[in-house]
């Protein structure tokens, strides 16, 4: 059974009250303190900055997120192939599963700087630095998804005399779906992430390419705080977006027959 | 990529024929693990055609190995199964295999589950639909037909089973502990269905059980293996005057028989001999 919609509405209630009064504490203590401006910008200078700065906002975080996006697509398109190849040559799982791990241990920040160096500043770095940190999650989980499938299901389809290809479209790749799903909702958080950490390092510096990374350092060198504030608000904003996103693509794929996607409806 | 090699059959027609006429033959089979194992050792057995043949025994008796070996799912260690003459692996088209549980693809509907084998066979989506509608309409399950797995009890995913294994008509069943899983009623449940079935299509049937009152009540002839390794022990024919139904379960003939197998199953459980 779902909620009864009153509760759904005092817990609404109580997400928007507590965040009124966290705004309230943090103008308090800007006041009582006197904390300048240029260290803790008020509230309220925060959702003036946003309104104002509006146009810089859009611009940024319309640069982050398509690179971002391209490097979560990118390693969904990579790490499902590769996932493909590792499930029907188990002799090359074997011999290179373990450098996926290598690229989940190799701190990001660490090769980043050698990325720029190669390919120079801009998208085509904040993607790629995005592509590195999202292919792993995406590989482990697919692979994982196309390799357990049911020992019965198997032998079902030998019994029908079914060729490799039609074991794979019929039964291996569906059954990878809500795997694919787990390691891909993992992706689409840390991409985000991935993103900013990269342009703070690999993002465009010219007039009007900056994405968010870029311009956090560009305000914090400025010392405009409260923009600041702002461009964190919107990168926040983007890394909920990318999770509503995906959770929305699950469901819509899996929500028939998935345990994942489910409510609780069939109890 | 391998291509199928089989053509889309031609076995299909014969294959409507009331009675089977396919019988299995076993000679001499043993099965020993790679890990050194032995698990069956020198079984030989013929099953008539329409015959409903049960094997029951104590657990690591290599009951299921056994069914595995006629569907050519694991290779034999020494001896010979024939189909019909056939080797396993070239009978698999007249051939259909239950599980223990119902083996359903959860992102199908019920419809498309059942039509799966017809599909994997390469028939027509139009011959697909009325084979599929006709197999479900059989087992009393046209009415979930849009519906999807999770939707349905666990005795319904069984009845849905057998809708895809009986859609592809055919003449072998092989039935490895199909209802271990369900309540007791349900079980019984399906058991006069599969009897009922059985009365308008008599399938040369194996049937791999641990339950000695589903055996008695659904077999021609009951065979008893003992452990470690798997030898037959006893074969036990079973016959009633009374009709097979729900009421054959309140007869005395049904209970004497129970306990008469119950007995011969008895003997063959020894505590494992340590080596």
């Amino acid at each position: 059974m779902e909620l009864p919609s009153r509760y759904r509405l005092i817990d609404l209630l109580s997400v928007v009250l507590i965040f009124c009064a966290l705004c309230a504490i943090w103008e308090a203590i800007i006041l009582v303190l006197r904390i300048p401006r240029f260290i803790l910008p008020s509230p309220w200078a925060v959702v003036l900055a946003v309104f104002n700065r509006r146009e810089s906002l859009l611009n940024a975080l319309r640069i982050t997120s398509s690179a971002v996006l391209l490097g979560l697509l990118a390693s969904v398109v990579a790490g499902m192939i590769i996932a493909i190849v590792f499930a029907q040559f188990h002799w090359i799982r074997r011999m290179l599963y373990p450098y996926t791990i290598l690229l989940q241990t190799v701190p990001i920040v660490a090769i980043s700087p050698l990325i720029v160096m190669w390919a120079g500043p801009g998208t085509v770095s904040v993607s790629l630095i995005t592509f590195i940190i999202c292919l792993a999650p995406i590989i482990a989980n697919a692979t994982q998804g196309l390799i357990s499938v049911d020992k019965n299901l198997v032998s079902l389809f030998a019994m029908h005399n079914a060729s490799r290809s039609q074991t794979f479209w019929k039964l291996r790749l569906p059954h990878a779906v809500p795997s694919l799903f787990v390691g891909l909702r993992i992706s689409s958080g840390i991409s985000v992430i991935g993103g900013i950490t990269g342009e703070l390092f690999a993002g465009s510096s010219r007039v009007g390419e900056g994405g968010i990374g870029y311009s956090i350092m560009y305000a914090s060198t400025q010392l405009q705080t409260d923009y600041l504030f702002a461009l964190v608000f919107v990168a926040t904003a983007l890394g909920f977006a990318f999770f509503f996103l995906v959770s929305f693509l699950e469901w819509y794929f899996l929500h028939h027959w998935h345990e994942s996607a489910l409510s609780q409806e069939n109890d | 990529m391998h291509r199928r090699s089989l053509p889309a059959s031609s076995m299909r027609q014969t294959a409507e024929l009331p009675a089977s006429r396919s019988h299995i033959e076993l000679r001499e089979v043993s099965k020993t693990y790679p890990n050194g194992t032995h698990v069956l050792d020198r079984i030989s057995l013929n099953i008539h055609p329409s015959e409903l043949v049960s094997i029951i025994g104590p657990s690591g008796c290599g009951k299921s190995t056994l069914l595995k070996l006629v569907a050519g799912l694991s290779p034999l260690s020494s001896g010979k199964i024939a189909i019909d003459g056939m080797d396993p692996m070239n009978a698999r088209e007249i051939m259909a295999f239950m599980f223990q549980d119902a083996t359903l693809l959860p992102w199908r509907t019920v419809q498309r589950n059942v039509e799966l084998s017809l599909e994997l066979h390469g028939e027509s989506r139009a011959h697909r639909k009325e084979k599929a509608t006709a197999a479900l309409a059989l087992v009393g399950l046209g009415n979930v037909a849009a519906q999807y797995p999770r939707q349905l009890s666990g005795g319904m995913k069984m009845r849905v089973s057998i809708a895809r294994a009986l859609s592809g008509r055919p003449k072998v069943l092989l039935m490895d502990e199909p209802f271990a899983a369900l309540d007791e009623m349900t079980r019984d449940r399906l058991n006069e269905e599969l009897l009922r079935l059985r009365a308008e299509n008599r399938w040369t049937t194996l049937f791999v059980t641990h339950s000695v009152a589903e055996a008695v009540f659904l077999s021609d002839r009951v065979i008893v293996l003992s452990a470690h390794p798997g030898r037959i022990a006893h074969e036990i024919p079973i016959r009633f005057d009374a009709p097979r139904n729900a009421d054959l379960r309140l007869c005395a003939e049904y209970e004497q028989m129970v306990l008469e197998v119950t007995h011969k199953l008895r003997s063959v459980f020894q505590p494992p001999t340590r080596t």
